[in-house]
């Protein structure tokens, strides 16, 4: 999906600067340095952040999961079952590849895949609820408000993320449209502008500065900090 | 004004000889980039260019050491509000004051592990109040005192429900106010992008306005 949108992106810059310079190495640059910007990194960071959510929003489920089954249940074994009946088939297929029949064993295990600092939180408690008993519901009060609060709190980010990137989308094209509307409302204005070399490059600077401005926007994106995950 | 900025260099974790030495060497290269450029142009506006150009990169080193000291100071904050929100969970499944802090120290940045540690060798040594004001010394704000201080009564008092009670009170708020901050940093931060497309169309606009310009003048002079 990232790749299409960048590819689409590369091919659109690529028109508009061929539209509005007419010169073959210009449109080559701009297009190959965008197609090579979306393939190299935006594809890589973005995808790296959509499993950090991803991941954060499977450990939300399996800790909620996971303390309410213990809470009717009152063993870690069948809390355990039916918090990973939730779970995708990742999650499951590396709890089965665990060699231990300890239900424990399996919820440590998964440390190394839920790399949040509240899931060794949630493993302490576990512990702790294992070693002396105790009212789960109780105990987990405070770590069920933190994990709630974090995913509130990308939930809101998420949603702020996508109504900047529409508007900045939506800028930037009115912005761009300009050049070509231009193009062709002053036809022959045109013809004797795109032979001045100052405009030639102030166009490639300012389509450089249009997938400068796109970095800028995918940093601030990607930018959601979980405790825990690196 | 000297000694204001190396301490901000050395509260951001770096070396003041270091990143003056930065400073000097990107004005000695602006000096020698303007000397050449005037002895083969000859012309003094590419001098003044190149000078005001070095004077706007110093300005903006200069400025964002206060920038950083600020991020630190807010990334430090928040540190504390996750890691005191781990104290909370550990204090109410029947851990004490020391306990609690000794398992957090395992989730904590080296930063926070040193001052932690401190404090936890600190209460060792000393049973009266002192420890806990020096580690809320760490920070800014105000609200943090407050809350070691309600610590500091679980220690003196016992871990009751009561003296529970007015630390989760007390945290509750600063964990609100601090949520609310950070989605409003974030909404800021975000707002930024839609600036820049106006700077991208008025790059256009400037563009288009001179080569036009040019071209009038150019048909005028044929004329």
């Amino acid at each position: 999906m990232i790749l299409l949108i960048g590819f689409i992106i590369g091919i659109a810059l690529s028109l508009i600067c061929f539209i509005s310079t007419q010169n073959l190495i210009s449109t080559a640059l701009v297009g190959v340095v965008t197609l090579i910007y979306f393939f190299v990194y935006v594809n890589k960071v973005i995808k790296s952040k959509d499993e950090k959510v991803n991941r954060f929003q499977d450990c939300y489920q399996f800790i909620n999961n996971f303390l309410i089954a213990l809470s009717i249940k009152g063993h870690i074994s069948g809390a355990l079952a039916s918090a990973l009946e939730s779970q995708n088939e990742e999650t499951n297929d590396l709890v089965k590849s665990v060699d231990s029949n300890d239900p424990m064993e399996k919820v440590i295990y998964l440390k190394d895949y839920f790399k949040f600092d509240i899931y060794s939180l949630f493993v302490d408690l576990i512990k702790v609820f294992n070693d002396e008993g105790g009212n789960i519901i109780q105990m987990s009060r405070y770590l069920l408000n933190q994990i709630r609060e974090d995913e509130e709190y990308i939930v809101n980010a998420e949603r702020m993320n996508k109504k900047a990137l529409v508007e900045f989308v939506i800028l930037w094209s009115f912005a761009l449209c300009i050049l070509v509307i231009l193009k062709f409302a002053l036809d022959d204005f045109f013809s004797h502008i795109v032979k001045n070399i100052f405009y030639q490059v102030s166009i490639v600077c300012i389509l450089l500065f249009a997938l400068m401005s796109a970095h800028i926007a995918v940093r601030k994106i990607t930018n959601i900090k979980i405790k825990g995950w690196n | 004004m000297k000694n204001k900025l190396k301490s901000q260099i050395e509260y951001c974790g770096l070396n003041y000889s270091s990143e003056m030495r930065k400073l000097v060497l990107i004005n000695i290269v602006s000096i020698i980039t303007a000397l050449v450029f005037f002895f083969l142009t000859k012309q003094i506006n590419i001098v003044v260019s190149v000078s005001l150009l070095a004077l706007v990169i110093d300005y903006l080193i200069i400025s964002n050491y206060s920038t950083k000291v600020k991020l630190l100071d807010e990334e430090r904050e928040n540190e504390f509000v996750t890691i005191i929100s781990y104290f909370e969970i550990f204090i109410s499944n029947g851990n004490n004051v020391y306990q609690s802090f000794t398992k957090t120290i395992s989730y904590c940045s080296d930063w926070m592990k040193d001052i932690m540690s401190n404090l936890l060798k600190d209460i060792d040594g000393d049973k009266t109040i002192q420890p806990f004001i020096n580690f809320a010394n760490n920070f800014k704000l105000k609200i943090v005192t407050n809350i070691m201080l309600s610590i500091y009564t679980m220690v003196d008092q016992g871990e009751s429900f009561e003296q529970i009670n007015q630390f989760q009170i007390l945290f509750e708020q600063l964990q609100k106010s601090k949520r609310i901050e950070n989605l409003e940093k974030k909404q800021r931060s975000l707002s930024i992008l839609a600036s820049l497309p106006l700077v991208g169309a008025a790059g256009m606009t400037i563009t288009l306005t001179i080569s036009v310009i040019q071209i009038i003048g150019e048909l005028v002079n044929v004329i």
